[in-house]
């Protein structure tokens, strides 16, 4: 475009950037706004966590008389108390609460029952899901139409309606193995093993692999799990990888699961319940905020790092 | 989740060029089989004992009666009740208001959900630059934990202005909801243990209306709407706009005191009163938490639209609002469909939000099935008649009916009018 001056019409279509910015920046101002606002509740969140007792409980929000303070003062702490975030690790909402070490803390607690059951659970339903994925892809059998329509069919059940069969299931395999009945580490991460959400979204990548590259393979003498663990495996990391991730995602986030299964290992979110459910807590607000965003800032740390792989994974579910 | 989109497909053929051998064929495929059924053995084994058993298995302990907790897998004979709980299910009243309940929370989450993300879904389609950043940023809640967020939500929505006040204070609003409803002037609300009705609390003051200046001021609103289309066809499209805006923008006005003032006549009691305001509340939540996974998907599809479509409407006409209901949704429509779909699954079994935001346990009005089941099976005394697996189940079982059958009547009524290309 040659004239772009102040007299082209305004939606008019023209290359990117140039004198075009007026338009587009009303655009942007609006998206900004609304952006604001859905990311508001976390601008207050660690704005409230750092806050001084005496400003972020409520009774105390608002000084004195009608001055109930300004905007700036809501969000902006007056001072910054990082401390607020090691209370809440410790769990030490009030003074009589004795100090505790590091490894004796709650969240420590929190985080490494998570971070065990997490990797069982990840590294479990990426060996069944791969295996099974692999041979709804590649090979075939006898019945193959019939299992994959059952496996299909298991994605519309409700988890919900799993949850009490599950624990009576698990209690009876607690019968056979101590190790595997309630109340265990096992019995967290045993139900999600099977996953037809994996199985299915693994399928489509391996379906994807050059048919060519797996009867050169077979002419080269390779057996079908070589060709699997060389082959297959390595060049459908980024969809192993993102499944990977969904899986850990979903089990830091459990929450109904953990807390019916196994009341006596805490993780992430039922600890964080408890810590919030806690009537001395609920007027701290600062340390309410700090534990929840102890609870989120992993996570959406590994988003910021695989933010690109992640939408793609979710778009990809998405659309047919 | 992705339950509809997925359709069984078979393997493509694979050109097997190189083996003529038949018999080779044959005896290599028997051999396959039950190597594949080796590779698909774990996976299975888990499914088959962990997802589809125990749906069998709710059904048979939803004939049984007065079991908390189960000795063995079958329980005794003695407590067994045929129908008894369906009989019972019927007849609950708190199970009816649940169900009700969670009616009214499915709609609005589904509808408020999708109206919202594909308002911003549109706006962002239409970014040039800078898309990819306004993807992260709007996905980022839907990463988070839900128990953190409501965490925050539960603050931002507290009315406590301390421990030992019950009421709102007005020197002392309690969450940023309330601060800024005071700052501006509204009433201070209980937000989140308010059973009252939205409508009630907006619209009743007694029972009185002053019908002449209602009905003065309904005949204004209608000068004024028509005020605005008529300079909106006659003036030139930039200034028509501006101007026409202006006017529907006082006519809404006029209008919205108009109708609060009629409201007034009504008494808004009961289930007239709308969703009560702790609903209203968690159903913001929802839709915030749920937005980021719906811009994605609906962006994808809006993505997939090609432009030329988009110009050879424009050229044949479309404009603004006719190029979005003839053009965008029809193509959109798989997308939109699958989307109802998820979101009416996952607003269902929503039981976490409801858990985590009320941390004394939901009152009256906002009992969903979720977490009513949640109640009857591990809140209310053990080994009684109102306790149990038994009852539990039930609920489970209707839950599993109803959702697998609204998806099913979804699908009839809607499937028609999906567009795949």
């Amino acid at each position: 475009m040659i004239s772009a001056g102040p007299l082209e019409k305004p939606g008019s279509t023209g290359p990117a950037g140039g004198v075009k910015l007026p338009d587009q920046l009303g655009l942007h101002i609006v998206l900004l706004v609304i952006l604001f606002f859905m990311l508001l509740p976390f601008i207050w969140m660690v704005g409230t966590a750092l806050k001084p007792d005496v400003d972020a409980t409520p009774s105390s929000l608002s000084g004195k008389g009608k001055d109930i303070g300004t905007l700036v003062s809501l969000f902006w702490p007056r001072e910054f108390h990082f401390e607020n975030f090691v209370k809440a690790w410790n769990g030490k909402y009030s003074a009589a609460i004795p100090d505790v070490s590091f490894f004796d803390a709650p969240f420590t607690r929190y985080f490494f029952n998570t971070i065990v059951v997490g990797v069982a659970e990840t590294v479990g339903v990426l060996f069944t899901s791969i295996l099974a994925a692999y041979a709804f892809a590649r090979m075939e059998f006898w019945g193959k139409g019939f299992l994959f329509g059952f496996i299909l069919a298991t994605l519309a059940i409700p988890h919900e309606a799993t949850y009490i069969p599950n624990l009576v299931i698990i209690s009876q395999l607690g019968q056979i193995a101590s190790w595997l009945g309630t109340g265990t580490y096992t019995a967290l991460f045993l139900p999600w093993l099977g996953s037809a959400f994996y199985i299915f979204l693994l399928r489509q990548f391996f379906m994807a692999l050059p048919q060519e590259l797996y009867e050169a393979a077979q002419l080269d003498g390779i057996t079908e799990l070589g060709f699997l663990g060389r082959i297959a495996v390595p060049l459908s990391m980024p969809a192993i990888l993102t499944v990977g991730l969904f899986a850990f995602l979903g089990n830091w986030n459990a929450f109904l699961w953990p807390l019916i299964a196994a009341p006596n290992i805490p993780v992430v979110q039922t600890g964080l319940r408890t810590f919030v459910g806690n009537a001395d807590v609920q007027t701290e607000w600062n340390l309410l905020m700090a534990a929840a965003t102890i609870v989120i800032l992993p996570v959406v740390l590994v988003y910021f790092l695989v933010q690109r792989r992640f939408i793609e994974g979710v778009s990809r579910t998405g659309i047919k | 989740m992705a339950s509809v989109t997925v359709k069984p497909s078979s393997k493509p053929p694979g050109n097997d060029q190189f083996e003529a051998n038949e018999v080779l064929k044959r005896r290599k495929k028997m051999r396959g089989s039950l190597k594949a059924y080796l590779f698909i053995a774990p996976a299975m084994l888990f499914l088959f004992l962990f997802n589809f058993f125990p749906i069998v298995y709710a059904v048979l302990l939803s004939l049984y009666q007065r079991i908390s907790v189960v000795k063995g897998v079958i329980p005794p004979a003695e407590n067994f009740g045929g129908l008894a709980n369906y009989t019972r299910l019927l007849t609950d009243p708190d199970w009816w208001n649940a169900f009700f309940n969670t009616i009214g929370y499915v709609t609005g989450v589904v509808f408020f959900g999708l109206a919202v993300a594909m308002g911003i879904s549109l706006l962002l389609d239409k970014v040039k630059k800078g898309k990819e950043l306004y993807r992260v940023a709007f996905f980022l809640p839907y990463v988070t934990s839900l128990v953190a967020v409501a965490t925050v939500w539960y603050i931002i929505f507290s009315p406590y202005a301390s421990n030992a006040l019950v009421k709102p204070n007005p020197d002392r609003p309690g969450g940023l909801v309330n601060w800024i409803f005071a700052a501006v002037g509204i009433p201070m609300q209980r937000w989140l243990i308010d059973d009252r009705g939205i409508f009630t609390i907006i619209f009743y003051n007694g029972g009185q209306v002053d019908w002449p200046s209602a009905v003065i001021r309904f005949l204004i609103v209608g000068g004024l709407i028509a005020a605005a289309i008529q300079v909106y066809r006659r003036l030139p499209h930039s200034t028509g706009t501006w101007v026409s805006g202006v006017l529907a923008g006082l006519a809404t006005l006029i209008g919205w005191s108009a109708i609060v003032e009629v409201a007034h006549s009504f008494s808004w009691s009961g289930w007239t009163g709308g969703p009560s305001i702790a609903m209203v509340a968690i159903i913001i939540v929802a839709v915030w938490y749920s937005l980021g996974f719906n811009i994605i998907i609906l962006l994808a599809g809006l993505t997939n639209i090609s432009r030329e479509l988009y110009d050879a409407a424009r050229i044949d006409g479309a404009r603004g609002w006719s190029m979005f209901t003839r053009m965008t949704i029809p193509l959109l429509s798989p997308t939109l469909f699958f989307l109802l779909i998820i979101n009416t699954i996952n607003a269902f079994q929503a039981f976490t939000l409801f858990f985590a935001i009320l941390p004394s346990g939901p009152s009256k009005s906002v009992q969903v099935l979720s977490t009513f089941y949640y109640e009857v099976t591990f809140k209310r005394g053990s080994g009684t008649d109102t306790a149990g697996f038994g009852y539990s189940s039930t609920i489970v079982v209707f839950m599993l009916i109803l959702i697998v059958g609204v998806n099913q009547l979804q699908q009839r009524i809607l499937a028609k009018r999906v567009n795949y290309d």
